[in-house]
């Protein structure tokens, strides 16, 4: 350990698989941005090429080169090493920059493999720094042993700062073991399980989104109209009751069985520690991930079910800490699959207390639906007048549907949804096929919102958004006195003692 | 039955009330820079339109000029709104955080304690010059969704504040 933390001490450069991986990620990039014109170049139908083109694609070959030179020579021109606090990272072939990032800053290190990492037997670090995005740095090939020696070095280092800082008597000592017990590990059979039960819904989504996205980058690449020309080839496909029906069946199939290849390989081996630190997340098929996460580092927990998991179960939960970028919300440690037991060991061994906490609930106000119920009417006003002018009956189903499926969604969603609070700890339920449950300490809100529309002006409701680090939860239509009572308590307990939050 | 939770150890009615704060109007002069903002904006848009539907042969006369009228049409109706909104507008320095508030039709009040704040920056804006304003913006960790900008404020103001924030966020480092 000790010889391997010296390495760090110079500026060193990455393995030498890190070659290859910029030149992959340079291909890949390539094709991303280029694949339309590449397609055309190969399928297209007259084969001989005219100056202009000729010296248009002599242009992209060599622009291919010199920037495929430049991946390479990125390799020889990045350098990283440890000072005392911090990590510093020179790098850049045309503009040199140097980037030091103080440990304190760093919150988290991921060591992460995709399947090239994995044939060249190297793993990328990534570090996460909260605060302003851009400011996070990825080392994209290491030695295992050596990622491993520099987060744990890295880590260290942090927990010494952070106790010669809060000079906390009660902390614990430096030199107790690091037990990890496994509190999870998905078999097959519970990953095939998770699979079933995802959202295919979503799926079949994308799967639209992305056919939709593709004809239309393709058709224009042709200049051809390419739906036109497969409704000819299959008649099938033209639209009609028929039509509709095998392509929503297909697209069903499709989609159910995309989800379950895609949780099978994300959550392959899933396995899950806790140690008195914190947790220790492995999984991944192809592209394996490690993820440690510091328990005092931790501002919210969200576990979630759905109406089929809930037969069975199961939930998924999620465990959230500062992050740079909201937006990388996809990325905190998620482990589907838990038992109600493992949920409550999570949530109990991160947040000390809330086992015993003294919860007392709050409902929503039922103007909740009284004011979301006009945004349906709307739509049903709208299929309603275009079924009446075009003397179209079809119409009459939307028209129907959106209030009553929608006021039955909103007026259950309003029923159901649960604040509950206790001095330290604040938990909301909400959903109405599923559920998702979330909960936080009171002492890691960094900003409270209360929100007024005019409508609930005169109603004297108001919504309460609270923030941490690591997400929000938002509260809607409480009663004024209580949303305020609840941003005054949070301040107070936010600001009359200094903690370490994040 | 506006308790928050049961077994409370201290009494909610004795907590300093966010309801209670003097509001701080922002600078009078910020209402012209935010209207000059808006309707630089928005005749731009307007202008490159109609460019738009001049150049294209055969554009129906009817439909630009409905589409124009409708569009200045909302353009006032905002200018309206921004301008009875102004009063709304306004932050307070407590002792441990900062407040803004904001919003005619839909009203928010967002506090961020300085304990959370990871730093604070003074920006102004090429209108905003013209007029010695500047503007606030409070940071806070993760995400964007709670950071905070106070615009309107006069150069010093800004400076001040600024200048008290880092100082309390450095104090509570230091402890």
């Amino acid at each position: 350990m000790k010889k391997s933390e010296l390495n760090f001490l110079e500026p060193r450069r990455q393995a030498q698989a890190a070659i290859a991986i910029f030149i992959y990620k340079f291909v890949v990039r390539i094709l991303r941005a280029a694949w339309p014109i590449l397609l055309v170049f190969l399928f297209r139908s007259n084969k001989e090429q005219s100056n202009t083109e000729l010296l248009m694609n002599a242009t992209v070959v060599i622009g291919g080169l010199f920037s495929l030179g430049v991946s390479v020579v990125a390799y020889f021109r990045y350098f990283f090493h440890l000072e005392e606090d911090q990590l510093v990272i020179q790098k850049g072939v045309f503009n040199r920059s140097l980037t030091k990032l103080p440990f304190e800053r760093i919150q988290n290190l991921y060591i992460e493999q995709n399947v090239l990492h994995r044939l060249l037997g190297v793993v990328s670090l990534r570090v996460d720094s909260a605060g302003s995005s851009g400011h996070e740095v990825t080392i994209d090939a290491l030695e295992r042993e050596d990622a491993e020696a520099m987060r744990a070095y890295v880590l260290e280092q942090k927990q010494e700062e952070a106790q010669e800082r809060s000079m906390d008597p009660a902390a614990p000592e430096q030199s107790a073991p690091v037990a990890q017990s496994l509190v999870l590990r998905l078999s097959f059979e519970d990953l095939l399980r998770i699979g079933v039960t995802q959202n295919h819904l979503a799926t079949a989504g994308v799967i639209v989104g992305t056919v939709f996205g593709f004809l239309f980058t393709v058709a224009g690449a042709f200049e051809q109209d390419l739906v036109k020309t497969l409704i000819e080839r299959w008649p099938m496909l033209q639209p009609g009751f028929w039509g509709f029906l095998i392509l929503a069946t297909l697209l069903f199939v499709v989609a159910f069985f995309l989800t379950l290849i895609r949780t099978v390989t994300q959550h392959y081996d899933l396995q899950f520690f806790e140690s008195r630190e914190g947790f220790q997340l492995k999984a991944g098929l192809f592209n394996r991930r490690e993820a440690f996460m510091q328990k005092r580092k931790i501002q919210l927990i969200r576990w979630t079910d759905n109406p089929l998991r809930r037969l069975l179960g199961l939930f998924r939960v999620s465990i959230h800490q500062a992050i740079s970028g909201s937006e990388r919300a996809a990325e905190q440690i998620s482990i589907p699959g838990c038992k109600r037991a493992q949920v409550d060991d999570v949530v109990h061994s991160s947040f000390e207390g809330s086992a015993a906490a003294d919860f007392r609930g709050h409902s929503i106000s039922k103007a909740y639906f009284i004011w979301y119920i006009r945004f349906m009417l709307l739509p049903a006003v709208v299929f309603g007048a275009l079924g009446y002018f075009l003397q179209e009956p079809r119409f009459v189903l939307p028209a129907i549907a959106f209030p009553v499926l929608g006021g039955l969604y909103l007026w259950l969603y309003q029923q159901r949804f649960r604040l509950w609070l206790s001095p330290e700890y604040l938990k909301t339920s909400e959903g109405v096929l599923g559920r998702t449950i979330t909960l936080l300490p009171v002492y890691k809100v960094q900003s409270v919102r209360i929100r007024q529309s005019f409508f609930q002006r005169r109603r004297d409701l108001a919504s309460v958004e609270l923030y941490t680090a690591g997400g929000s939860v938002r509260v809607p239509f409480l009663p004024l006195d209580l949303a305020r009572a609840l941003q005054d308590y949070v301040l107070y307990r936010v600001e009359s003692r200094r903690e370490d939050w994040m | 039955m506006n308790t928050l939770f049961q077994n409370a150890q201290l009494s909610i009615e004795e907590l300093p009330r966010v309801a209670e704060v003097d509001w701080q109007g922002l600078d009078k002069a910020y209402l012209r820079v935010d209207l000059i903002g808006l309707w630089l904006f928005r005749l731009g848009v307007l202008g490159v339109f109609l460019a738009y539907t001049f150049f294209v042969e055969g554009f129906p006369p009817v439909v630009r000029w409905s589409i124009a009228g409708l569009w200045g049409f909302l353009l006032l109706l905002t200018t309206v709104l921004r301008y009875l909104g102004f009063r709304i507008k306004g932050y307070a320095v407590r002792q441990h955080d900062l407040m803004y508030r904001r919003g005619l039709l839909f009203r928010s009040v967002t506090v961020v304690p300085f304990t959370r704040i990871q730093h604070s920056e003074v920006e102004q804006g090429v209108i905003e010059r013209q007029f010695g304003l500047s503007s606030l913006s409070v940071f806070t960790a993760g995400g964007s969704q709670s950071d905070l900008v106070i615009p309107g404020l006069k150069r010093e103001d800004a400076e001040r504040i600024r200048n008290f924030l880092s100082q309390k966020v450095a104090a509570d480092e230091e402890e």
